[in-house]
């Protein structure tokens, strides 16, 4: 039931971020479920909020962190390595879930901000203070994630 | 701002209607320096074809109903290690010692009353409905204080039991249903969402003075009741139990 109070544009938001953090569709359903439980017992908490988007993303964010913790991703991550940028190579043809899971062997906070910035979820702002980093730094590392997404993207499939 | 400045905040620029004041900034000056120019459309272009392509991604047609399925699972987990504590077992020991005065006020609430079919129907509505119907407001407000917004709306007479006009409202609309209008709102409790029609609209007579009138219909379960020719119903996805309990958080006035 607590989805009913969330429009199905809302739901499809939450369930792009959950499989750009997790690369698995599953994953996303518990996730997602488990946030809306925990959004209807906190209504009032909801409410005292200044941005209830934000708030929903901080508990989905923290949701994904523990699953991706306890799952040990078989995916392996990709490491912080400095990479020159080059010409921006064409990576069509792009298959949506490829992206997801290419995605989702980021590194955090990279993932996170990469994932936010490209939905559109919240302002970079708001990214920033989610991420507790100022905007020169969210700068930095949204570089560093479109360089790693770049190399993911070229990879190897696992 | 310089180019380094420039440079530093151009990853943090998104193309769109609100980008940020100072990652715009940069673009802007981007647009002017060769070099970064050629950054920035690199950058646009990478991130145009990754938007594109998570921007994209469609979440499950039946996500809804995954999603009750998970959240139904897990209650029932947490039912059952409830049930098998000692605690769990007490409670239901006096539950068994007062079910007898429930069955008597279950058998009289189950009692039919005219146009117990069309509020039914109501509550089949309320399955149908995703969320994005109802105009969602920031801020809730009491439900007593929806009667100008609903008038605007085309609802006339908008009256509730007293004991509902402090319940938060976040969200409601005028609709029709067989040619007659009805108000509805969502309560920021519960997850309950209330209609409020003319009794004589759909031909319900739940009997002035009788308290409420449960009804149950597609998961949904509903209390309704019929006061000065105005009659609401309650609706909550679950059971009859669950619109007691709401029933019981309600203020008497």
């Amino acid at each position: 039931m607590p989805t009913r109070l969330f429009t199905s544009t809302t739901l499809a938001e939450m369930y792009r971020f959950v499989l750009l953090l997790t690369g698995d569709g599953r994953v996303a359903e518990q996730v997602i479920a488990e946030t809306l439980h925990e959004a209807e017992a906190k209504l009032g908490e909801i409410r005292q909020e200044t941005s209830r988007k934000a708030w929903l993303i901080q508990r989905i964010r923290q949701r994904c962190q523990r699953e991706n913790v306890a799952n040990d991703q078989s995916v392996p991550r990709l490491l912080r390595t400095p990479v020159e940028v080059g010409a921006s190579r064409e990576i069509l043809p792009i298959e949506a879930f490829i992206v997801a899971q290419r995605f989702s062997t980021l590194p955090e906070p990279e993932r996170s901000a990469l994932a936010l910035f490209y939905l559109d979820l919240l302002e970079v702002e708001e990214i920033g203070r989610l991420l507790k980093t100022s905007t020169e730094d969210l700068a930095v590392t949204l570089a560093d994630a479109r360089v790693l997404l770049r190399e993911a993207m070229e990879a190897t499939p696992a | 701002m310089n180019a380094k400045g420039a440079e530093a905040l151009l990853p943090a620029y998104r193309a769109g209607d609100k980008p940020d004041a100072r990652a715009l900034k940069a673009a802007r000056f981007a647009e002017n320096d060769p070099a970064l120019r050629e950054k920035l459309r690199e950058q646009a272009a990478f991130d145009a074809q990754v938007m594109g392509a998570v921007r994209s991604i469609e979440p499950p047609a039946d996500l809804r109903e995954k999603l009750g399925a998970v959240r139904e699972a897990r209650a029932g987990a947490v039912g059952r290690r409830q049930w098998l504590s000692s605690a769990g077992l007490a409670v239901a020991a006096g539950v068994l010692l007062i079910i007898g005065v429930l069955v008597y006020h279950e058998m009289e609430s189950r009692a039919d009353f005219p146009g117990k079919g069309a509020v039914e129907g109501l509550l089949a509505v309320c399955g149908k409905m995703d969320g994005t119907e109802l105009e969602i407001k920031k801020a809730p407000v009491p439900a007593g204080q929806l009667g100008d917004a609903l008038y605007m709306a085309g609802f006339e007479g908008f009256a509730l039991p007293p004991e509902f006009n402090d319940i938060p409202a976040v969200g409601w609309r005028v609709f029709k249903l067989q040619g007659h209008r009805l108000a509805q709102f969502a309560v920021d409790r519960s997850n309950a969402l209330v209609f409020v029609f003319r009794a004589s609209d759909f031909g319900v007579q739940t009997g002035e003075g009788h308290d409420w009138r449960l009804i149950q219909r597609e998961g949904w379960a509903g209390a309704v009741k019929a006061q000065g020719g105005m009659c609401t119903l309650v609706a909550i996805y679950g059971g009859r139990g669950e619109v007691q309990d709401f029933l019981k958080t309600l203020k008497r006035p």
